[in-house]
C-alpha cells in the first residue's frame, strides 16, 4: 500500500493536450500572423519543435510524477528539473471531487482532485490525472478511515444517478440550458470571438479585392443584414454549445451533510461539498436574467471551487427562477434565510455613486473624443450612461442583519448578493476616506474567504458601526 | 466608537524614516540616470526640473511629515473575544477580528526592527493577513502569546 505509485500511462496524452492547449495561441500567432509569405522552414519546423518539446515534457512530467498514500497523509513528489515533494495530511483535506475527461474515458480511468483550505500561502492542492477507478476508490477509503467527515461520494460512477432520484433538490432543464446560455452575455462572449478570429485571418483573405467584388452586393442591405444575421445564430450556437457541454444533466442532490452537484455532457463531472465548508452563499443576477426574475446561485466553498469556476465558489443553481432559488436554498441550506429586505444606503451617498463612474471615465474618454472627432464627440453620451448606471448601482446596494445572518447587496451590471453567517467571517472593516468622513459615510468590507471580500462603499456611519459592533 | 487604547512604540518613527531614506537614495539614483540621459541627448530641459521638484516633495512627505502621521494614527486593543486594529492616514481603517477565526501568528522583526528593538506581529485568519508594525520587541512577543493564549478552536468552522 505504502509503495510511491505513477499514474495511468494515459496521462502523458493529457499532459501533452494540456500542452497544446497552453501553446495553441502563441503558436497560431508565431505562425500564422508572423509569416507573411509560407516558408517550410518556420511553418513546418515550428510547429514539429513545439510537439517534439511538448511530447517530452509530457512523458518526463509523467516519469517524475509519483503519489504515495500513508496511514496518515498523501505524498505527492513531482517536478522535471525542480523536485517538488508535497505532503498532504488527510485532515487537511477539504473535499475529493472526481472526473472522467475524454482522455480518462479512452482508458477508463478517472481523474482524483484534491482539495485543501485555501489559507496557507502556497496552497497545496493536488490533481492525480488518471488513476483507476479501485485506486480512487481506495484512496478514498484511506482519507475516510482517518477522518471521519470525509468529504467524498461513493458514487464513482457518475452516470448512474437515477437511484437516488428522491435526494434531488434542482435539477436543470434543457430549455434553461438554452434559456441560461441566450441571456449569460456568452453570445457576445463568442461574437467577439469569431470577430477575432476574422480580423486574424486577414493574412489570408485580402479584403480589399473581396471588399471592392463584394461592394455592389454589400449594397444590397438585406444581404449585409442577412450576414449579421448568420453571425450571430453562429455565435448563439457556439454558446449554446459551451453551455450545453458544461451544464446538461446539472443535478444537486442533498445527502445528509453533502451537496453532491453532478453534470457534463462530454466531460462527466461530480463535486461533493460538506455543507460545514459552506461559508456563505451568493446570489448573482445579471441584467437580462434580472428582467425575467432569474438569477444564478453560487456557494462559497472553504475548500476552493471544485469545479475549477471563479475562485472559491461553486456553483449551485446556474439558472433559476427567483422564488425557486429561495426554496433551494432553504432545502440545501435551512439555517440562511433569503429575502429582500434591504437597509439602503442614505441619500448623501447618492452623488457620489453618480459622481465615481464620471470621473474615472471623464479622461480616457474625453482623450478618446478629441482624437476621434468630429464622430468621437459622441462618446462623451458615455458620460451619462455611466452615471445612470451608477444611481442604479446605488438603489441596489444594501445591506442587511437578521440575528446570526449578514447580507450584502451591490453591483452595477450584475447585481450580488451575499449572505454569510457570523461565525464564517474571518474579519470585518470599516474604513473612511477624508471625503467620506467629511459626509459621515463609511466603507463597510467583510471578508469570508481567501481573496473573497465583499464590501459596500458610502454606508452610514452610525449604520456601518451597528454592523461592525455585531461582530463583536 | 471609542478610540483604542494601545499604541504602537514611537521608535517607529525613526525606523520609518530610515526606510525612506533608503528607498529615496534608489530614487535619486533612478532620477540621476534619467535626468542625465535627457540632459546628453537634448531632451526636455523642464523635465529634470519636475523630477527634482518631485523629488523634493517626496522626500518632505515621506521623511518629516509621513512617518509621525502613521504613528500618531495607529493603534490596537486585543481583547479575550475579539481583537481590533485602527490606522491610515488618508482612508482610516477600523478591522476587528474575532479571536476564534485567529489561526496563527507570527513575529517578523528585520535587521534595522532588531537594531531598534522592534517586531512586528502579524495575524493570521483563514482569510487575511493583518501586521501590527513595530512595536516593542518584548510587547510584541508578548502580545503574540496573548493572542495564541485568547484563541480557541471554533469546531464549527475552518
Amino acid at each position: 500500500m505504502f509503495e510511491k505509485k505513477r499514474l495511468h500511462p494515459i496521462s502523458i496524452f493529457s499532459y501533452i493536450a494540456k500542452q497544446w492547449m497552453d501553446m495553441l495561441l502563441p503558436l497560431f500567432m508565431a505562425v500564422v500572423l508572423k509569416a507573411r509569405e509560407v516558408s517550410i522552414v518556420w511553418n513546418i519546423a515550428v510547429p514539429a519543435v513545439a510537439l517534439f518539446y511538448t511530447t517530452l515534457v509530457g512523458f518526463f512530467t509523467w516519469l517524475r510524477f509519483t503519489y504515495q498514500v500513508n496511514d496518515h497523509e498523501l505524498c505527492i513528489e513531482q517536478g522535471i528539473f525542480v523536485r517538488q515533494k508535497r505532503s498532504i495530511p488527510f485532515e487537511r483535506i477539504q473535499g475529493v471531487s472526481l472526473s472522467i475527461g475524454f482522455f480518462q474515458r479512452l482508458a477508463g480511468v478517472v481523474q482524483v482532485r484534491i482539495e485543501t483550505a485555501g489559507n496557507e500561502v502556497g496552497k497545496a492542492e493536488a490533481v492525480l490525472t488518471a488513476v483507476t477507478k479501485e485506486e480512487a476508490e481506495q484512496i478514498a477509503q484511506q482519507i475516510r478511515k482517518a477522518k471521519e467527515n470525509v468529504v467524498y461520494d461513493r458514487a464513482v460512477e457518475p452516470t448512474d444517478h437515477a437511484e437516488l432520484l428522491s435526494d434531488i433538490v434542482f435539477s436543470l432543464r434543457l430549455r434553461d440550458v438554452f434559456l441560461l446560455s441566450a441571456t449569460s452575455g456568452g453570445v457576445f462572449g463568442a461574437l467577439a470571438a469569431i470577430a477575432a478570429f476574422i480580423s486574424q485571418l486577414d493574412d489570408f483573405i485580402s479584403y480589399d479585392v473581396l471588399y471592392r467584388d463584394m461592394q455592389g452586393v454589400i449594397r444590397n442591405t438585406l444581404y449585409g443584414v442577412m450576414a449579421i444575421f448568420v453571425l450571430f445564430i453562429v455565435a448563439y450556437a457556439l454558446s449554446v454549445g459551451r453551455h450545453l457541454l458544461r451544464y446538461a444533466f446539472f443535478t444537486v442532490r442533498k445527502q445528509e451533510d453533502m451537496i453532491v452537484i453532478s453534470r457534463g455532457l462530454l466531460e462527466k463531472q461530480l463535486f461533493s461539498v460538506s455543507r460545514k465548508r459552506v461559508q456563505g452563499i451568493i446570489i448573482k443576477e445579471n441584467v437580462i436574467q434580472r428582467l425575467f426574475g432569474y438569477v444564478s446561485v453560487h456557494i462559497i466553498h472553504a475548500g476552493g471551487s471544485l469545479d475549477g469556476g471563479e475562485n472559491g465558489s461553486v456553483v449551485l443553481c446556474p439558472f433559476v427562477k427567483k422564488e425557486r432559488a429561495v426554496s433551494v436554498i432553504a432545502a440545501c441550506f435551512p439555517e440562511y434565510y433569503i429575502h429582500c429586505q434591504f437597509q439602503s444606503l442614505p441619500q448623501r451617498a447618492r452623488v457620489r455613486y453618480i459622481l465615481r463612474p464620471v470621473y474615472v471615465l471623464a479622461i480616457p474618454i474625453s482623450t478618446l473624443a478629441y482624437f476621434f472627432r468630429p464622430w468621437g464627440i459622441g462618446l462623451l453620451l458615455l458620460l451619462p450612461i455611466a452615471s445612470y448606471l451608477g444611481y442604479k448601482s446605488y438603489q441596489m446596494a444594501g445591506w442587511a442583519i437578521s440575528g446570526e445572518q449578514l447580507a450584502l447587496r451591490n453591483g452595477m451590471f450584475r447585481i450580488e448578493t451575499m449572505y454569510t453567517r457570523k461565525y464564517r467571517i474571518q474579519s470585518i472593516a470599516t474604513s473612511a476616506t477624508w471625503f467620506q468622513k467629511r459626509k459621515r459615510l463609511r466603507t463597510l468590507a467583510v471578508a469570508v474567504m481567501p481573496r473573497m471580500f465583499f464590501k459596500i462603499t458610502d454606508v452610514d456611519e452610525n449604520e456601518a458601526e451597528a454592523v461592525y459592533m455585531w461582530m463583536r | 466608537m471609542a478610540q483604542l487604547s494601545k499604541r504602537i512604540s514611537e521608535r517607529a518613527v525613526s525606523v520609518w524614516r530610515i526606510h525612506a531614506f533608503i528607498r529615496l537614495a534608489i530614487f535619486l539614483l533612478g532620477y540621476s540616470i534619467v535626468s542625465f540621459f535627457i540632459w546628453r541627448f537634448d531632451g526636455p530641459k523642464w523635465l529634470v526640473l519636475l523630477l527634482a521638484v518631485l523629488f523634493l516633495i517626496d522626500l518632505f512627505l515621506s521623511v518629516v511629515l509621513w512617518p509621525r502621521w502613521r504613528w500618531q494614527r495607529w493603534c490596537y486593543d486585543v481583547r479575550e473575544q475579539e481583537m481590533e486594529v485602527e490606522y491610515g492616514v488618508w482612508t482610516r481603517r477600523r478591522t476587528l477580528i474575532p479571536m476564534s477565526r485567529v489561526q496563527h501568528v507570527d513575529f517578523r522583526q528585520g535587521p534595522l526592527f532588531k537594531k531598534y528593538k522592534l517586531a512586528s506581529v502579524a495575524i493570521f485568519t483563514a482569510a487575511t493577513v493583518h501586521e501590527i508594525p513595530a512595536l516593542d520587541e518584548q510587547e510584541a512577543e508578548k502580545l503574540c502569546h496573548v493572542i495564541s493564549a485568547f484563541v480557541k478552536v471554533d469546531d464549527r468552522d475552518v
